[in-house]
């Protein structure tokens, strides 16, 4: 006997759909801001929050968010901007690393040029959340990167994975593992010079198929389900 | 339930959606179905995945988890004056505020209290699950 036969179910995605368009229409939108867009930020949050709480726990820090009382997220990407928000995670009550949100980093290739000139958009990428050392400035350099993570609230396929290994590449080089400025979490070593540590989280369970070549070239994928 | 009728109902959600109005987020939907690995090609996991994809959908654009995640926040979390985390603000570049007709920032919340129905929907999923012909 099924759990549900074809009319029953019918009849429950029927009332589902209609109260949830009841639900929706209610609602004043901010301006032109789409669902799918403050939904991804949402996701980026929560999973700010993981990161948080797992530095809290497993590293000893303690995180104090400067300049609001709301954590701050950017609809697009840039440097490193002091006149907004950012978490500030203290050892011992000093200052050690910094937490923030949508930042474009320096290249690993763009440091390997031998002629200087301002960057040009294939010399920097993005990350939705980086840990560097207190006081850093701008666009990061590849080597002033300790933690970058990705946030997917989407499907996880193969061309988000091609991409990370892009960001993997262009913040190290493959080598034999390193020490990392964390001791428990996310990894205590990398095979990655320099040494930074890359995360995938994703609402699909999917990305976990790719914790393969993820092992060898040092970037760990989390399924971490919507808050 | 047969394979048939799974097929039968996720045309019917499908055309719900897009006769309700949710066109645009039926054709996302679709897209991370058919971006799914292969044994997802059946209509009972094609269904099961569109369905849980909408339940994602449901779940990030809710008030309660606005309240979750800024919950956690304080959780974890200090702030420089002392007050408690009280929100999550979105900040928007000159070009971006132009584009989406809003001001500098946005903050999240005011989305609708959702939490009944995502427990029926993840309720259907789970007798949909259980009511699949063992291939």
């Amino acid at each position: 006997m099924p759990a549900i036969d074809a009319v029953a179910a019918t009849q429950t995605i029927d009332n589902i759909l209609r109260r949830y368009r009841a639900a929706t229409s209610s609602q004043v939108p901010a301006g032109l801001l789409p669902a799918n867009i403050k939904a991804g930020k949402l996701y980026e949050a929560w999973v700010l929050s993981v990161v948080l709480g797992k530095l809290v726990a497993e590293e000893g820090y303690r995180a104090v968010l400067r300049g609001s009382t709301k954590p701050t997220l950017h609809l697009g990407h840039g440097p490193i901007n002091r006149q907004y928000p950012y978490f500030e995670m203290l050892r011992r009550n000093r200052p050690a690393l910094e937490v923030w949100t949508d930042i474009e980093f320096l290249t690993l290739s763009y440091a390997q040029q031998t002629v200087r000139r301002s960057p040009q958009p294939g010399d920097f990428h993005e990350l939705d959340i980086v840990v560097v050392a207190t006081g850093t400035r701008g666009r990061p350099r590849h080597d002033e990167i300790q933690l970058g993570v990705e946030c997917k609230a989407t499907h996880y396929g193969k061309h988000l994975l091609r991409e990370i290994l892009g960001v993997r590449r262009e913040l190290s080089f493959y080598q034999n593992p390193r020490t990392t400025a964390f001791v428990n979490w996310p990894r205590a070593d990398v095979p990655a010079n320099p040494p930074s540590c890359l995360m995938v989280f994703c609402t699909d369970t999917a990305v976990l198929t790719f914790a393969d070549p993820g092992d060898v070239f040092g970037v760990d994928f989390v399924h971490e389900a919507a808050p | 339930m047969d394979e048939v009728t799974f097929e039968g109902l996720l045309q019917y959600v499908r055309r719900e959606m897009r006769n309700l109005g949710f066109g645009e987020l039926d054709g996302r939907i679709v897209d991370d179905v058919r971006a799914a690995d292969l044994e997802s090609r059946t209509a009972s996991a094609q269904l099961i995945r569109y369905l849980d994809r909408l339940r994602v959908e449901m779940t990030l654009g809710s008030e309660a988890a606005v309240r979750r995640v800024i919950s956690a926040f304080q959780d974890v979390a200090t702030t420089e004056s002392g007050d408690p985390i009280d929100g999550i603000r979105i900040v928007l570049s000159d070009a971006d505020q132009r584009l989406m007709g809003t001001g500098p920032s946005v903050d999240l919340g005011g989305g609708p209290e959702l939490q009944d129905l995502i427990g029926d929907l993840s309720r259907l999923l789970n007798d949909l699950s259980e009511s699949r012909e063992v291939q």
